[in-house]
């Protein structure tokens, strides 16, 4: 039998392995507590788009990177037990010593990025409502983190829990996400696309910088798989014409994912929605893999047939309906129709579509793992 | 330049998103004597069909998508002072909102622009709204359509609670519902007790026309 990160790495050089790889993006901290009967420290912790923050006076003298650090045990140890095939860390939760976000009222704070975040305490959840770069003043005054002084602890636990059996996958941003989310919202900074070219590009190259150096940081502590995650698309098209793409943000896609080939990293391409309009530029540009192919907006088989040559994909069992409300069939169902659709020859990871988010059935979790061991073993019975 | 070709000049120039080219010549036609009406249903409203259109076949993404509604809006904003009180009779009267529990209001204000845009009159109640905010709108206004947005599986359930709270009002027969968002489908859409669903901002407007028994 292989170990997992054989398994993981066979499949993502486009060979089968003795079965597919199965893996949990994102855990949410609910189902890390459910699984282990632990408890997990902070709000919005790792989720998406950022925004951790501690919940009470504990976290809060515990401070972030300490709550992090724990949590990461946690998850590492859910992951194991769960018998999933990867580790993951994100750069979402790594943070300069001693840092906190700025409050500006009792249940809203700005982040590192500039970014505005709503809290609920009570159900320790987090969500972004607002960029605080209402202006070009408030570009020039915003003072990024400082990628050398943040405490990437999380990543060395990781690295070193994984040993030699488990693969660390990286989740780490570019440029094409945060400038959005610290604008406001798309039609903000589409907005300065067309009209304030000179201050997006101000934008985009300041956060694109930032993020590459942070992400060499988590890079050169050993990571086997690296995964850019930010969001470009929705469930129709793309949130930017190809056009934009290749002015505004390719150059420094281009970049990042030169950096880590240069380390022979394989480099997985997020982002949820529709990217069929600029599938063939990420491919020429060098992406390796990609995740989720959203169900009901891309079709994980035509995928596989146009570009599985190309690209190793990793998903896409339905975390919007079937993790949350299906029952055991239907999950049993979904996992089968991606291991039918894109397993074959190997190239493929099992994963969910997006996250296993708090809404997910934790028993669904289980059933998906269980179904993909069961229907995943190489070699794969034939439709 | 007549009527005609001024109309068709401003259809082009808002679909090929060129603000400046567009205010120069709604300000024209104004001087000429057009009103206010012939501006927004026939160049306007036809320059947003366009971008409909173009967005359908793949040639527009949601940014152009964004900047058509900018653009639209500061034509509105130059044909605005014109207007009397009322002067345009609307197609339908439709009240919109995002559903409680979620923020996300991009896809809606699209939706708005381009409902405009075909004379619907919109009311919009914002985001995170209760179902009981919106029958106590659909109970004021008694709108054509209601429209609700929602893009978190989480709050999906919000869509169906608010057509029951119709419902348990006495107001659903008087009032089609026309959903739309992320998490949604026509499957789920139908399950839920909507009318339709709008798969993006473009199939909103030509579901809202069709529930309404309007020609496309």
């Amino acid at each position: 039998m292989m170990t997992p990160k054989e398994r993981y790495l066979t499949a993502i050089h486009h060979r089968e392995p003795d079965m597919v790889p199965i893996d949990a993006s994102f855990l949410d901290p609910i189902h890390v507590e459910r699984i282990l009967g632990a408890t997990a420290f902070g709000a919005g912790a790792g989720g998406g788009g950022g925004g951790v923050v501690a919940t009470t006076r504990k976290e809060e003298a515990m401070g972030l990177n300490e709550m992090m650090l724990r949590n990461q045990k946690l998850e590492n140890e859910a992951k194991r037990k769960l018998g999933l095939d990867a580790l993951t860390v994100s750069d979402y939760n790594v943070f300069p010593p001693g840092y906190n976000p700025r409050f500006i009222s009792e249940d809203t704070y700005v982040d590192l990025f500039a970014r505005i975040y709503r809290v609920r305490k009570d159900v320790r959840t987090t969500w972004w409502i607002d960029g605080a770069i209402k202006s070009p003043e408030d570009l020039d005054k915003w003072e990024p983190p400082d990628p050398d002084e943040i405490d990437y602890s999380i990543v060395d636990l990781t690295v070193e829990e994984a040993g030699d059996e488990y693969p660390v996958m990286a989740w780490v941003h570019g440029s094409m996400m945060f400038p959005y989310l610290m604008r406001g919202g798309i039609d903000k900074l589409v907005y300065d696309i067309y009209r304030q070219p000179d201050f997006a590009k101000k934008l985009i190259k300041k956060v694109a910088d930032v993020n590459l150096e942070i992400t060499k940081h988590i890079l050169d502590r050993g990571v086997d798989v690296v995964a850019e995650s930010d969001d470009i698309a929705d469930s129709r098209t793309t949130f930017f014409s190809p056009k934009i793409f290749r002015e505004f943000f390719f150059p420094y896609l281009k970049r990042l994912i030169d950096e880590c080939h240069r380390r022979g990293l394989p480099y997985m391409k997020h982002s949820d929605g529709n990217l069929y309009p600029i599938l063939d530029d990420l491919v020429s540009l060098g992406v390796d893999g990609l995740h989720p192919i959203e169900p009901n907006v891309m079709d994980l088989a035509d995928v596989k047939q146009r570009y599985g040559d190309k690209l190793f994909l990793r998903g896409n069992v339905d975390c919007t309906h079937v993790l949350p409300y299906g029952t055991e069939e239907d999950v049993r169902k979904d996992v089968r129709r991606c291991i039918d659709a894109a397993a074959q020859g190997g190239g493929f990871i099992l994963a969910d579509s997006n996250s296993m988010h708090s809404n997910v059935k934790t028993e669904n979790i289980l059933i998906m793992i269980d179904e993909g061991r069961k229907y995943g073993k190489y070699p794969l019975r034939r439709g | 330049m007549g009527k005609t070709k001024i109309l068709e000049e401003i259809a082009e120039k808002l679909a090929d998103l060129d603000s400046e080219g567009l205010g120069t010549l709604v300000k024209e036609a104004l001087a000429n004597g057009l009103t206010p009406q012939e501006l927004i249903r026939e160049g306007l409203g036809e320059g947003m069909r366009i971008v409909g259109e173009r967005y359908e076949g793949g040639e527009y993404f949601l940014s152009e998508l964004i900047m058509a509604g900018v653009t639209m809006d500061e034509a509105l904003d130059l044909i605005r002072p014109q207007m009397k009180q009322g002067a345009i009779e609307p197609i339908g009267k439709v009240v919109i909102g995002t559903v409680e529990g979620d923020l996300h209001d991009i896809g809606k204000n699209i939706v708005i622009s381009m409902l405009q845009s075909a004379g619907f009159q919109v009311n919009d109640l914002g985001v995170d709204v209760p179902p009981t905010k919106f029958v106590e709108a659909v109970r004021k206004e008694k709108p054509d359509l209601l429209c609700l947005s929602t893009l978190l599986s989480v709050t999906m359930p919000k869509v169906q609670e608010t057509i029951e709270a119709l419902k348990v009002g006495g107001l659903r027969k008087a009032t089609k519902v026309l959903v739309g968002g992320r998490c949604l489908n026509g499957e789920i859409a139908e399950k839920m007790g909507a009318d339709g669903y709008g798969r993006d901002a473009w199939d909103a407007v030509v579901k809202a026309k069709s529930l309404m028994g309007l020609p496309p």
